[in-house]
């Protein structure tokens, strides 16, 4: 089984922490669009596994029409064997979500809405420079449901400011009464080229204490298991029978093909290639059939560092007899050297697997780098 | 003899030294184009890094002026005050000095300095205006700074360019009808001065010398006289882009011999070379070089001792000045205790270490050598290396630091500010010279240890850039010294000890836990970090538990740059030094040197 990732690369406006490749000028969109269609056709042959996940992804791929959105679900139908298609996701931003907009998406086979509310505070979604309001966020999951679609996630950033706390208590209570299925949350990331590094910078914003994102985390991991959700990967929650397909397919190894600018594609052995993260030069490479691409051949370390990174994001955790058979048996012996260093609060281990608690989750890159080949 | 000319370069770093000389090379044939890399002369990579020379070359060039040919031994000099006895000998083998001054920035210290040892040495000196093709040049100013300096006309100075080649014809002329010829005796006993030497994989160790009197010939028995050490002339000859092997040199001329020698620190800078047979006297300036400041260098891998030790072997048989020793420490096993000219030179050893040699090595901080005198025994110093070594404070009677005097060249505007910094260095102002209206000469009797210390980076940010700085030594003064100690979780670390001025304890102490607070990552449990004087603790911070480390987003399939970052994080704290239970980041020994930073 393997997953199609779109990455449709525009958007209405800069969100302040977002440093993923966009752009807003969407004059540019046929054109990428038009390369998008090319480039899902010569990639007709690389993928044998049939599909079974499709993401729409961003960017935001709420600023597709209708007929841009049939005609690249068309070209992907027409090339890859989607028999066995289960869940395709679609992104959206809450203010392109009319209920006009979601019955087209529906028309159109979409299955699962990925709904980038982020926040259901005002003063939130202000910092993060959101387009939306915290009403028009709350209104566009009603007419997700109304609109019949049962499986959808929400997007929840925490850690935003000095009032973190009674922030993250509205946002659990609107998550609560409104019967959301599924929900990703993020603790704020300040990245390199956002404009929230630059008011870091200039002493406008500041970065919380790490007892803020602890709290949070520990009060949405409460929050999960007291209303059925399970903490099934290190941001991801979701009610019984509504995890992300999709996105579990990245933790477990499966291959999957990205089409757009900056996609990411995997073979599911050992190469992992990326296109150019430039709206401009894609659509040229695409048109001259140049090479719009890097890729990179892992190495044994690298496969067994990346699974060690996958698989501790996520509840199952890695499976001893797995490296057992695909690695050298030191670089067991070794994680069990090094992870009895560690507090034995982070983690769980037992004959056959080793997983994460989620104390340890919360510095898993510290522990990464100890285990890390 | 009459048409050898044997000159040198004195020039401030970034003046545009070694870009000028390789104009003159190309203008006498002496190299062509194709084998003109970007500054000849400094071949070491690091030196074209960082723009400045630090060992002294020569080059012999042929010029023909009016029909006659001339030979012209280009004699260059470090352009660093921690070589500045190098830059003494390399004067002394000279007849004439050209004088570079950067057309836009004006006279430097360090310029200053050399070019009053060259007048020392009666050396003919041509003023060079440098960077005059730059639209910032300000000749006019400039010419007054160098008229008021050496007293020449306004128009002997040349205006030029190493970029276009403006002047260089000027230049040689100038060298042919100025520079006088060598005066030596050709039927004296030999004596030729050793101004450098460098270091020949194959070869051994071959030594610059010019030949004061007398005549060097292939197959002489010569003797080095403050060695003591004999041999034969297996080669000589003189120095042209490669060496050019010659029977003979003849008094006057500047050469290179090879004789079998394996070790730099045979073949002194300074030193003279006389026959076995008939031996002339001793050249007089002769100065074994000596260290100026200490630190320890020990392996980040405990298991690259052996390794480290033949690095230094290697580097000590092209670089005489570097002395080491072992020595170990409780926090960071066994290393060696070396020895520096002064702290641009122990960066470029340690530089040199990790590039030529792959060496992933810990610097301790750094400090001059001390004279401890006992109750007991008030006569005799003990020389203290180390903090570690020195005495118990209820053994001493005293303890001595070394001094310097220090010459700093600025604009009026710092001159407030740069007397600040000196007085919190525990500086003596002694002189204050007006040079122009607007450029004073600052003369300062220092601690050598405050120099170390963040001196130069603190310098430079008060004064925008417009300071220069030279010393040299003046001796020993009582100092009321302690020894301030550093404690991780409880633990003295004693390759972070220091020996520093009582009054300052307190402030100092502070600021080093700070830094240090700042440099050691987040580890699994609390570390407090303490300054202490004895068993008294003056200072204390703590770096809190990491509780939270990780990337909440790995979106779209993008697992390699998360991979690669995490890949590229832990290869960094492959650089840290476990003490105790605490990671110690390589850099953090050497925090006492950036403190306020």
């Amino acid at each position: 089984m393997a997953g199609i990732y779109i990455h449709i690369p525009f958007c209405h406006q800069r969100c302040s922490y977002c440093d993923f490749h966009f752009s807003t000028l969407l004059k540019h969109k046929e054109k990428v669009i038009d390369a998008l269609l090319t480039e899902i056709e010569v990639r007709k042959n690389e993928l044998s596994a049939p599909i079974e996940t499709i993401y729409f992804g961003g960017g935001t791929p709420s600023v597709l029409s209708e007929k841009e959105l049939a005609t690249l679900l068309d070209f992907i139908f027409k090339f890859y064997d989607c028999s066995q298609v289960k869940e395709i996701t679609f992104e959206a931003n809450p203010e392109d979500l009319s209920m006009a907009y979601l019955k087209m998406l529906k028309k159109n086979g979409i299955n699962r809405i990925s709904i980038g509310t982020q926040s259901f505070v005002d003063e939130e979604l202000r910092l993060m420079n959101r387009k939306h309001s915290a009403k028009q966020g709350i209104s566009v999951i009603k007419n997700i449901q109304d609109a019949g679609f049962e499986n959808f996630t929400a997007d929840i950033i925490y850690g935003i400011n000095k009032n973190y706390k009674k922030n993250l208590a509205e946002n659990i209570k609107v998550l609560q009464s409104l019967q959301i299925p599924h929900f990703s949350a993020y603790a704020l990331t300040i990245e390199e080229k956002t404009l929230l590094n630059k008011k870091v910078k200039t002493g406008e914003f500041s970065i919380l204490p790490d007892d803020a994102y602890e709290y949070c985390f520990n009060t949405l991991h409460a929050f999960a298991q007291e209303n059925d959700f399970l903490h099934y990967e290190l941001s991801n929650y979701a009610k019984p029978g509504f995890k992300s397909l999709h996105n579990s397919n990245y933790w477990h190894n499966k291959p999957y093909l990205g089409f757009g600018p900056s996609a990411h594609s995997f073979d599911g052995k050992n190469i992992r290639r990326w296109n150019v993260a430039n709206n401009h030069l894609y659509v040229k490479n695409i048109q001259k059939n140049t090479p719009y691409f890097e890729q990179e051949i892992l190495t044994v370390e690298n496969l067994f560092n990346e699974y060690l990174m996958t698989k501790l994001r996520t509840i199952e955790g890695i499976d001893f007899k797995y490296l057992s058979k695909n690695f050298p048996n030191k670089y067991s012996t070794r994680i069990l050297e090094q992870i009895k260093l560690l507090n034995a609060s982070w983690y769980n281990l037992n004959e056959n697997r080793l997983n994460l608690t989620p104390k340890g989750w919360l510095i898993s890159d510290f522990i990464l780098k100890k285990l890390f080949i | 003899m009459k048409n050898i000319r044997n000159f040198c370069i004195i020039a401030h770093i970034d003046h545009g030294k070694s870009t000028l000389a390789d104009r003159l090379l190309q203008a006498t044939n002496t190299i062509s184009d194709r084998e003109l890399k970007e500054q000849t002369l400094d071949d070491m990579d690091l030196e074209r890094e960082r723009g400045i020379t630090i060992k002294s070359h020569a080059i012999q060039m042929e010029y023909n002026h009016n029909g006659e040919k001339y030979i012209l031994n280009l004699i260059d000099t470090p352009g660093h005050v921690d070589f500045s006895y190098e830059v003494s000998r390399s004067i002394a083998a000279c007849e004439g000095a050209l004088l570079i001054v950067d057309a836009t920035q004006g006279i430097q210290a360090q310029t200053i300095s050399n070019l009053y040892l060259a007048i020392e040495h009666d050396l003919e000196i041509i003023p060079i205006l440098n960077k005059m093709d730059l639209p910032s040049a300000m000749p006019e100013e400039v010419k007054d700074q160098i008229v008021d300096l050496i007293g020449c006309d306004r128009e002997d100075i040349i205006a030029a360019s190493g970029k276009t080649g403006l002047g260089v014809d000027k230049i040689l002329d100038a060298i042919v009808n100025k520079v006088p010829a060598p005066k030596g005796d050709p039927n004296a006993p030999l004596q030729a001065l050793i101004f450098d030497s460098v270091f020949d994989s194959y070869r051994g160790i071959n030594a610059y010398f010019k030949v004061v009197n007398g005549t060097i010939r292939k197959g002489d028995k010569v003797k080095f006289i403050a060695t003591g050490k004999e041999y034969t002339a297996d080669e000589i000859g003189v120095l042209k882009l490669k060496q050019e092997p010659r029977d003979v040199i003849e008094t006057g001329n500047v050469g290179y011999i090879i004789s079998g020698i394996k070790q730099a620190k045979e073949v002194k800078v300074g030193d003279t070379i006389t026959k076995v047979e008939n031996p002339g006297e001793p050249i007089k300036g002769f100065e074994d070089v000596k260290p100026m400041v200490f630190a320890g260098i020990y392996p980040v891998d405990t298991d690259e001792y052996e390794d480290l030790r033949d690095a230094l072997e290697k580097l000590q048989l092209n670089d005489a000045s570097l002395t080491f020793e072992p020595e170990s420490s409780a926090a960071l096993g066994f290393g060696f205790r070396c020895g520096f000219l002064g702290m641009l030179h122990m960066e470029i050893i340690q530089e040199r270490l990790e590039r030529e040699f792959g060496m992933t090595v810990i610097t301790t901080v750094p400090n001059v050598s001390y004279k401890a005198y006992l109750t007991k025994d008030p006569e005799t110093p003990i020389m203290v290396h180390n903090p570690s070594d020195l005495p118990d404070p209820s053994k001493l009677a005293k303890v001595e630091e070394p001094y310097i005097k220090a010459s700093i060249i600025t604009k009026s505007e710092f001159v407030g500010a740069i007397m600040n910094l000196c007085i919190e260095k525990r500086g003596e102002l002694k002189n204050q010279v007006y040079l122009t209206t607007d450029r004073v000469e600052l003369v300062f009797d220092l601690p050598l240890a405050e120099i170390v210390f963040d001196f130069y980076d603190k310098l430079k940010t008060i004064s925008k850039g417009y300071a220069s700085f030279d010393y040299h030594p003046i001796g020993f003064k009582e100092s009321k010294l302690i020894k301030l100690d550093i404690l991780l979780n409880g633990d003295q670390v004693d390759a972070l000890s220091a020996l520093i001025h009582r009054d300052k304890a307190y402030e100092l102490g502070k600021k080093i836990c700070s830094k240090l607070k700042e440099l050691i990552p987040r580890q699994q449990f609390d570390i407090a970090i303490q300054a202490a004087i004895g068993s008294k603790i003056i200072a204390r911070e703590t770096v809190k538990a990491l509780r939270k480390d990780v990337t909440a987003k790995c979106y779209g399939g993008d697992i390699s740059r998360k991979r690669k970052l995490l890949e590229k994080q832990k290869k960094g704290k492959k650089r840290m030094r476990q003490i105790g239970s605490v990671e110690v980041p390589q850099k953090a020994f050497l925090a006492v040197l950036k403190l306020d930073d």
